[in-house]
């Protein structure tokens, strides 16, 4: 028999780490697709400020559009990991088959690193 | 949701304290308990005035202390004289606030000039005043808490 | 060999890192108003403290996950978001308060007002978060703050009457001014029972990798530091009982604090009480804004580590930078330092059920703790003490400004 996933209580919040087990980000949400005549599947995590305001309700929802939209033609996505990344799921974390140096969704923790902290000595 | 009746339940609880926090009376206090707090920095004065004397405390710390203690029985007056004048006891307590923060700016001034023998001979007739003080509140307060039953 | 020091360095680390701004002042203050009658509350929050640090400590070892962490997952980021966001405002609150303390000190040993003093102390704290280790925060100044001990020592040789002392340890109706005898005693429970302390202990054990091994030091060092250090709180409580009552004194402001063992030790009684002054609450200023950075690289799944180089940690280490520099404003806008210390204690008495309930729910779950779940005994006396504290606080606020 196989094992099940409980999606809410074993990934939804989870900490994620990249292949060489450094921190990438959270589970912030998770997207399903449906498909006709077949069940709905797993096909992306989210990691994101955008994914976590559209859960705090309305306000939460506009304010991630407005984010997303602002200085831009065509919304910005959250970041995404393909589910088919997903290498284990454990008891605290979800491990993903991404490079953690060089993921997106790191983006703001590298410039922090090289514009302001490195100049503060750190 | 239980989760959600708890955060709503403390959310209106922290809304109302820091609401009761921020609005804290600008209006006079009881005159009961202004006197003992006329009484409390008299004291404070006497002993702070009594430690440096005695070399306990410097006197940096000295000229700190009182003059905290003057700007805060400042304030109070500012408040006292918003006290109708039928307040119980409030000729006594005005008198009372005059006199001790007039000790206490002649103490300032004394530690201010390192004049340990004019502070000395002021620390006792502050002693008393504060003392005074707070008899009046501690009587003052046993009225209201009679007249309350 | 090793676990023999480990305990003994916790345990130096509870009592020495125990007593802040906070504790000092609301001890202080509830003894020089009603003697030893406040003890009760002292004692109360101290045990609700041991019990609430052994819990996270217990969670952490056993469950590998910090009290932010285990909450985020367990109920989700809507929920986690609010205890997260309460915790962290109430606490910048305390970290500005603790920073007024120190500068106070300072003031008091130099003459410079305390406005002066709180950009310096900002970057020295900052400094010591930025170039040091999670040890260093945790342990060097609270191995400095063994200074405090001194209100142990003023406390015998007043020799007060320990039966009243013992006797107000047990719950009594106020004989006088009750609004303002509650209002002291939630404000002795905020300043015991602030959240910081037991997520930081929780992010401290995941930094030092503790698992089930270290549970028997958890115990001696979360229980018996934590009511060594009480015990230290009591003595402040004592030495304002029996110094500042006889004299007509109320404790409306630290420099009557700093007065408090000049009688009995002379020169080194004031001394060494402005260093603890000084002392513990800078070390709570450290350990607030890591707790905070713990809180926010938690909850939104950052890097974190006090253990290594900022850059490796970068989100982490600026929200720290950010929030100690942002604390000098309160204290540089002239907000006075004990007033401060009163409403942050009080709004954190308030807030407690925010923060306690999700935690002791996760003690009872099996998929964290495992076997090793919370007993009743200590559900019950967690549950039945913040629920005090938060009613109390709600009762005695209005009581004590609207003149009741």
């Amino acid at each position: 028999m196989s094992e099940r996933l409980h999606l809410i209580h074993d990934v939804l919040d989870k900490m994620v780490l990249g292949r060489d087990k450094h921190r990438l980000g959270r589970v912030d949400n998770l997207v399903l697709e449906i498909r006709p005549d077949e069940p709905p599947r797993v096909v992306y995590m989210e990691m994101s400020g955008a994914a976590l305001l559209n859960r705090l309700g309305r306000i939460g929802r506009a304010t991630a559009q407005w984010i997303a939209s602002r200085g831009r033609d065509t919304p910005r996505l959250p970041f995404r990991v393909a589910w088919d990344l997903v290498r284990e799921i454990e008891p605290a974390s979800v491990v993903v088959d991404v490079d953690s140096a060089s993921s997106r969704t790191m983006a703001w923790e590298r410039w922090l690193a090289t514009h302001v902290v490195s100049k503060l000595g750190g | 949701m239980p989760a959600a009746c708890v955060a709503r339940a403390c959310g209106a609880t922290i809304s109302l304290a820091t609401a009761c926090l921020v609005t804290a009376c600008g209006g006079p206090p009881a005159p009961s308990e202004a006197a003992q707090t006329v009484g409390s920095w008299g004291a404070t004065a006497q002993f702070v005035t009594e430690r440096w004397n005695q070399s306990a405390v410097s006197r940096k710390f000295t000229v700190v202390t009182l003059r905290r203690a003057g700007s805060e029985l400042e304030a109070l007056a500012k408040k006292v004289a918003q006290l109708p004048d039928t307040a119980n006891g409030r000729a006594t307590l005005v008198a009372g606030l005059r006199e001790i923060r007039a000790e206490i700016a002649a103490l300032d001034t004394a530690a201010v000039h390192d004049d340990h023998a004019t502070a000395a001979r002021i620390a006792p007739k502050l002693a008393i005043a504060a003392a005074q003080m707070d008899t009046l509140g501690q009587r003052l307060q046993s009225q209201q808490q009679a007249q309350s039953k | 060999m090793k676990r023999i020091l480990e305990v003994a360095l916790g345990l130096v680390t509870s009592i020495g890192g125990f007593l802040e701004i906070g504790s000092i002042t609301t001890a202080a203050q509830g003894g020089a108003a009603f003697t030893f009658q406040l003890g009760w509350a002292v004692a109360l929050g101290t045990i609700c403290l041991a019990l609430l640090l052994e819990m996270s400590g217990r969670l952490a070892a056993i469950s590998k996950h910090t009290i932010v962490d285990a909450i985020r997952e367990r109920f989700g980021f809507p929920f986690s978001l609010f205890p997260s966001v309460i915790v962290l405002v109430v606490s910048f609150l305390v970290m500005a308060s603790e920073l007024g303390g120190v500068a106070l000190a300072l003031q008091f040993v130099t003459g410079i007002g305390i406005r002066w003093w709180a950009l310096p102390i900002a970057a020295v704290a900052w400094l010591l978060l930025w170039k040091g280790t999670f040890g260093m925060v945790e342990q060097g100044v609270s191995l400095l703050g063994l200074v405090t001990l001194v209100f142990l020592v003023g406390a015998i040789k007043l020799h007060p009457d320990w039966g009243a002392v013992a006797h107000g340890l047990v719950p009594t109706m106020p004989s006088h001014e009750p609004a303002h005898y509650w209002f002291i005693a939630v404000s002795i429970l905020g300043a015991s029972i602030t959240p910081y302390l037991f997520i930081f202990y929780s992010s401290g054990a995941i930094e030092d990798k503790w698992d089930s091994s270290y549970l028997p030091i958890n115990r001696i060092t979360a229980g018996v530091g934590t009511l060594f250090g009480g015990a230290l709180s009591l003595m402040v409580l004592v030495v304002a009982g029996s110094v500042l009552v006889p004299r007509g004194i109320q404790v409306d402001s630290v420099e009557q604090v700093a007065l408090l063992l000049t009688h009995v030790l002379g020169r080194w009684g004031f001394i060494l009480v402005v260093a603890s002054l000084a002392i513990g609450p800078f070390g709570a200023v450290a350990e607030i804004a890591l707790a905070s950075a713990y809180i926010a690289a938690e909850e939104l799944g950052w890097n974190w580590s006090e253990d290594v180089a900022p850059r490796d940690a970068a989100r982490f280490s600026m929200f720290y930078t950010v929030l100690v520099f942002l604390s000098v404003l309160p204290i540089a806008l002239g907000l006075d330092p004990l007033k401060l210390t009163m409403i942050s204690m009080v709004l954190t008495a308030a807030s407690l059920p925010v923060s306690v309930v999700p935690f002791l729910l996760l003690m009872n779950d099996e998929r964290y703790v495992k076997e090793h779940k919370n007993g009743w005994i200590g559900n019950t006396a967690v549950a039945l003490i913040v629920l005090m504290s938060c009613v109390l606080a709600v009762v005695s606020i209005p009581l004590q400004f609207m003149g009741g």
